[in-house]
C-alpha cells in the first residue's frame, strides 16, 4: 500500500492508505483526528470542511493521493487556546447547539476571512451556505461572522 | 412522554465507610470517605466537585447545562463545581429524553432534591458547630454561622453529612434570590465544540475494533435471498461480511434485514458494500408508491372516522350561513440529524458494553436484555454526546445491530450509517390528510369538523398506548386551540396497513395540526374579510380561565391571547404591507404547557418566487431557566420547520424511498434563513418546555403570509410543490 506524507496542522504524518481513500477517513480512522466530522460523504453537507493551503475544502471528496505534502489545517490546528478570532466570535454569540457541523462552519468562516478580511454580504452568503446545520444556528452564525470581522481588525 | 422523574433518596455510596466518626475537626477531613451520594442525582466528592448525574441526554438542546444551573442555585455553589454526567441505565432508574419535558421536570422535581441535599449539609454544619441549623447560611459553597469565624464547605462536611438522615423537605431558593436561574449561560460543552474535541458517538473507539456499514433491504419487510461477498472480502481492509436477519417491521426495536461489511476503517466498510452481490426477496411492499398512499388516504378520508373529541352538539351548528370545506396534506419527513446513526458495541460472554448517541437508553437496556439474556449488571450503556436527533434517536435499532455484529465477529464493532442510509432507511414523520369543514354565520364559525387520516406511531410500535382504538397523540393537538367555536367534532382514521416505519419527530403531529388548524382559522377570517389576527382575538373573548385538555394538562386562554397580542406589537402587524409583501400569524399551545405565536413576513414576486424575510416569535414557556438556550431552541425550531416546509419530503417508488441525501432532501441553508426576532415573556408559572415549540406555528404563519402576499392558499406541503422557493 502506498505511503503519503501529510502536513497536518504543521506536523508531518506518514500514513499508509489506498490512494483513493478520501482525506476524511484518513484523518478520522487512521490518524484518529476526530474533530473533522462525517456528515454525508458526498460533498453536500460541509461537516468535514477543513483547509488545504488556505482554501476551504470538503475532506470527504479529497483522495489522499492528491494531498501528499500539502498543508492541511483542521479544527484541531486552528489555535492553541481556542482564541482564533472566529472561535472567539463563535463563543461570544453562543453559536453551537449540537455542535456536530460546527467544525465545518468554523473552518469555512476561517477560510472566508483569511481570503478577505472584509467580505461582502454576498461573499458571506455564498461561503456559509456551503455548510448545513440542522439545529438552526444560522442566525447566530450570521452575527458571529460580523463579530469575527470586527475582532480580526483589532491589533 | 417522560413527565416523571425517577428519583430515590438516601442511597449511600460509601455506606461501609461511615462508622465511628467523631465530630471533631480532624476527623472531618478524614480521607476515609472519598465521596458521598445522598440521592440519585448528586455525588459530593472529597475534592469539592459535585457530580450531577441526570437521566437526560445532550443533543444540542442544553438541558443538562441548565439542570446544572438548577443544582448550583439550590446547593448555593459556584457553577464550576458541578460536573454533569449521564446516568448509566439500570432497572431502578429510567434514562431517556423526550417530550420537551427535561427542563420542566427538573425544575419541578429536581430542585427539591437539590434543596434537601443542601439542607442535609446545613444540618451537618449545625451539628458540627452544635448550633441551631436554622442559623446556618450557605453562599458560594461556604457554610457560615454568625458566632463562628471559620466557614465550612461541602467537602469538609462530607463525613458528618453521610451519617445524618437526608431531610424529606427543604425550602427552595425563592425567585427573588436566583443567582443562576433566568440569566443567560453557555452550553457546558461550548469550548470543546469550538476546537473539535467534543466526542460524539461517531468518535468513539476502543482497541481492536472494526468499523461496520450495513447494506439493508431497500423495501420494508423484505428478506435476503442470495448473497455473494467474494469481491467485498477482497477489498483492502475488509475483514468480514455478516448477514443480519432483521426483525418484524412493526415493533419498537425494528431493524430491517441487511448485510454488514466489517473493516479496519469505515471507508473500506462503505466501499465493500458496493461490491456485494445481493438478491433480495422484496416482499409485498415493493408496489408501495406515492400514488397508492394518496389513493389509500383519500379512501380512508371517506370512511367513518373514530370520534375522539366533541364539544357542543350538532344543534350549535348554524348551517343557514356559508359552509367552507377543504383538504390539507402533509408529507413524510425525515429526521436527518447531522450525525448519522452509529454505535460502538462490545459483546463478550460475560456481558456487553455500549457507547451510543441514543436518548431512550432504558428502552435500549430492555431491548438488549431481551436480545442477549444478560442481566442489568452485565449491560453497560454509555451515552455519548448526540449530534442532533429530532426524535430519531428515541429508537435503538442501530445499537442493536452493532451489538449483534460484535457478537457475530467477536470484536468491538463501531457501526456507522451513511447519509444515504439515514435518508432511505429512516423512520419517518408520518404523512397525513385532513378534511376541514366549518359553518360560518355573521362572520363567526359555528362549527368545525376535522377528520385526520394518518399512520399511527402508537398503533405501529406500541399498540397498548391506544385507548379504545384512538391514538390521542394523533389529533389531540387540535384540542390545544382555545378558539370559541360552538360545535367541534374531531375524528381520526388510522391508516396502518401502509408499511412505512413511523416515528416521533420534533413536535410530531403538533406541527401538522398547527399547520392545518391555523391555516383554517385564516381561511375562516378571510371568508368574513376580517383581519386574521383580530379575528383570532375575536374568538378568544370569553374569560373561562383554564381549560382542561387531557388529564392534568391545563390550557390558559389568557396566555394564548397574550402571545398573539404581543406578537402583533413585536411584528408591527398593523403597518401597511410593502409591495408584494404579506404577513401571516399563527399561535400554539403545546402538551408541555408552553405557548408561542409567530408572525411571518414574506414577499412573492414574478412567477410565485417566495422570499421569507422575517419571523417574529413570542414565547411564554413559564420561568425561563436559561434564556440563551431557550432562544437557541426557538431559533432552532423555526429553522427546523422552514427546512421541512420549503422543499423537503420523503417519497416512495417501488417500495423504496426516492430521496438520497441533502441533495434531494434539502434542509434550509444559511442564505435562506430569515431574520428571527424573539420575545420571551416573563411568567409566574414554573419552567415548561421549549424544544418543540416555535416549529409548530411556523408552518401556518408562513403559508398565511403567502396568502396575504399573493392570494395563494397553500394546503399541502412542501411549498416547492406550489411555488419557487
Amino acid at each position: 500500500m502506498p505511503t503519503y506524507n501529510l502536513l497536518i496542522n504543521g506536523t508531518t504524518h506518514e500514513v499508509e492508505a489506498p490512494g483513493e481513500m478520501p482525506l476524511l477517513w484518513v484523518l478520522r480512522d487512521l490518524l484518529h483526528l476526530k474533530g473533522t466530522k462525517y456528515g454525508c460523504g458526498l460533498g453536500i453537507c460541509g461537516s468535514c470542511t477543513l483547509m488545504v493551503e488556505g482554501e476551504a475544502r470538503r475532506a470527504c471528496l479529497l483522495p489522499v493521493q492528491a494531498m501528499d505534502r500539502r498543508a492541511i489545517t483542521t479544527i484541531e490546528g486552528l489555535s492553541d487556546n481556542n482564541d482564533h478570532p472566529v472561535q472567539q466570535a463563535w463563543r461570544e454569540e453562543h453559536v453551537p447547539q449540537c455542535g456536530y457541523c460546527q467544525s465545518g462552519q468554523i473552518m469555512q468562516a476561517v477560510a472566508l476571512l483569511q481570503k478577505d478580511t472584509n467580505p461582502s454580504n454576498e461573499q458571506i452568503q455564498e461561503a456559509m451556505s456551503q455548510v448545513l446545520c440542522r439545529c438552526g444556528t444560522y442566525p447566530r452564525i450570521k452575527k458571529a461572522i460580523q463579530s469575527a470581522i470586527e475582532l480580526s481588525k483589532r491589533p | 412522554m417522560n413527565r416523571r422523574l425517577f428519583l430515590s433518596t438516601a442511597t449511600l455510596a460509601s455506606g461501609s465507610l461511615i462508622v465511628g466518626v467523631k465530630t471533631r475537626a480532624n476527623t472531618l477531613i478524614s480521607p476515609s470517605i472519598e465521596d458521598f451520594q445522598p440521592n440519585r442525582l448528586l455525588i459530593f466528592q472529597k475534592d469539592g466537585l459535585i457530580r450531577l448525574i441526570t437521566n437526560k441526554a445532550e443533543m444540542g438542546q442544553g438541558t443538562n447545562s441548565s439542570i446544572a444551573l438548577l443544582a448550583a442555585e439550590e446547593l448555593c455553589v459556584p457553577l464550576e463545581w458541578i460536573r454533569q454526567e449521564v446516568r448509566i441505565p439500570d432497572e431502578k432508574s429510567f434514562v431517556g429524553t423526550g417530550g420537551s419535558w427535561g427542563m420542566a421536570g427538573y425544575y419541578r422535581g429536581g430542585r427539591p432534591i437539590f434543596a434537601t441535599a443542601r439542607q442535609l449539609f446545613v444540618n451537618a454544619a449545625g451539628k458540627y458547630w452544635a448550633v441551631d441549623p436554622s442559623q446556618v447560611t450557605v453562599t458560594d459553597g461556604k457554610f457560615r454561622h454568625p458566632s463562628k469565624a471559620e466557614s465550612l464547605t461541602y467537602s469538609s462536611l462530607l463525613e458528618l453529612a453521610s451519617q445524618l438522615e437526608v431531610p424529606e423537605e427543604a425550602p427552595l431558593i425563592s425567585a427573588g434570590e436566583f443567582k443562576f436561574i433566568g440569566k443567560p449561560h453557555p452550553h457546558a460543552h461550548l469550548e470543546q465544540q469550538l476546537n473539535g474535541t467534543l466526542t460524539y458517538g461517531v468518535d468513539q473507539q476502543v482497541d481492536g475494533m472494526l468499523y461496520a456499514s450495513i447494506e439493508r433491504c431497500p423495501v420494508t419487510g423484505g428478506k435476503l435471498k442470495e448473497l455473494d461477498s467474494t469481491a467485498t472480502l477482497k477489498f483492502a481492509g475488509v475483514k468480514a461480511v455478516i448477514p443480519l436477519e432483521g426483525t418484524d417491521w412493526e415493533v419498537y426495536d425494528y431493524f430491517p434485514a441487511g448485510v454488514a461489511v466489517l473493516a479496519t476503517n469505515s471507508w473500506a466498510a462503505q466501499q465493500g458494500r458496493h461490491l456485494l452481490e445481493i438478491e433480495w426477496d422484496l416482499g409485498g411492499n415493493q408496489k408501495l408508491n406515492n400514488a397508492f398512499i394518496q389513493k389509500h388516504f383519500s379512501e380512508k378520508l371517506d370512511e367513518e372516522g373514530v370520534l375522539f373529541h366533541e364539544k357542543g352538539t350538532k344543534s350549535d351548528t348554524d348551517e343557514t350561513g356559508t359552509t367552507l370545506t377543504a383538504i390539507y396534506d402533509t408529507p413524510f419527513w425525515s429526521h436527518s440529524p447531522m450525525e448519522p446513526m452509529n454505535t460502538l458495541a462490545h459483546y463478550t460472554v460475560e456481558g456487553c458494553e455500549i457507547w451510543t448517541p441514543c436518548h431512550m437508553q432504558s428502552r435500549l437496556l430492555a431491548a438488549i436484555k431481551k436480545l442477549t439474556g444478560f442481566s442489568d449488571q452485565q449491560i453497560k450503556i454509555h451515552t455519548t454526546y448526540l449530534g442532533g436527533s429530532f426524535g430519531r434517536r428515541l429508537l435503538v435499532d442501530y445499537a442493536l445491530e452493532a451489538l449483534l455484529l460484535s457478537k457475530a465477529s467477536g470484536k468491538p464493532v463501531h457501526l456507522l450509517n451513511t447519509r444515504i442510509d439515514e435518508t432511505q432507511q429512516g423512520h419517518y414523520m408520518p404523512a397525513g390528510k385532513y378534511r376541514m369543514k366549518s359553518s360560518i354565520k355573521g362572520g363567526r364559525p359555528t362549527s368545525l369538523n376535522m377528520k385526520v387520516v394518518s399512520l399511527s406511531i402508537y398503533a405501529q410500535r406500541e399498540p397498548d398506548q391506544l385507548k379504545d382504538g384512538v391514538d390521542h397523540s394523533l389529533g389531540d393537538d387540535f384540542l390545544r386551540y382555545p378558539y370559541e367555536i360552538p360545535h367541534l367534532k374531531y375524528e381520526q382514521v388510522l391508516a396502518n396497513n401502509i408499511q412505512i416505519p413511523a416515528l416521533w419527530w420534533r413536535g410530531t403531529f403538533a406541527n401538522t395540526a398547527g399547520f392545518v388548524m391555523e391555516s383554517w382559522i385564516d381561511e375562516l377570517a378571510h371568508i368574513g374579510q376580517a383581519d386574521p389576527l383580530e379575528f383570532r382575538l375575536s374568538l378568544l373573548q370569553e374569560t373561562d380561565g383554564l381549560i382542561q385538555v387531557r388529564g392534568e394538562e391545563m390550557m390558559d386562554k389568557g396566555i394564548f391571547r397574550q402571545v398573539i397580542e404581543e406578537v402583533a406589537k413585536l411584528s408591527n402587524w398593523k403597518e401597511e404591507r410593502k409591495k408584494n409583501h404579506g404577513k401571516g400569524v399563527a399561535a400554539c399551545f403545546t402538551f408541555f404547557e408552553s405557548y408561542a405565536a409567530i408572525v411571518a413576513e414574506v414577499s412573492v414576486v414574478g412567477k410565485k418566487k417566495l422570499h421569507i424575510h422575517k419571523l417574529s416569535c413570542v414565547v411564554e414557556c413559564g420561568q425561563v431557566v436559561n434564556p440563551n438556550l431557550v432562544r437557541a431552541q426557538v431559533e432552532g425550531g423555526i429553522v427546523f420547520a422552514l427546512s421541512a416546509m420549503l422543499k423537503a419530503s420523503i417519497n416512495f417508488e417501488g417500495g423504496r424511498v426516492v430521496e438520497h441525501s441533502f441533495g434531494d432532501y434539502p434542509t434550509l441553508i444559511y442564505e435562506e434563513c430569515p431574520e428571527i426576532e424573539i420575545l420571551l415573556l416573563p411568567s409566574n408559572r414554573p419552567a415548561c418546555g421549549a424544544g418543540e415549540l416555535s416549529n409548530i406555528p411556523t408552518f401556518a404563519a408562513v403559508t398565511n403570509a403567502i396568502f396575504d402576499a399573493c392570494g395563494l392558499r397553500v394546503r399541502s406541503l412542501p411549498l416547492s410543490r406550489h411555488m419557487e422557493v
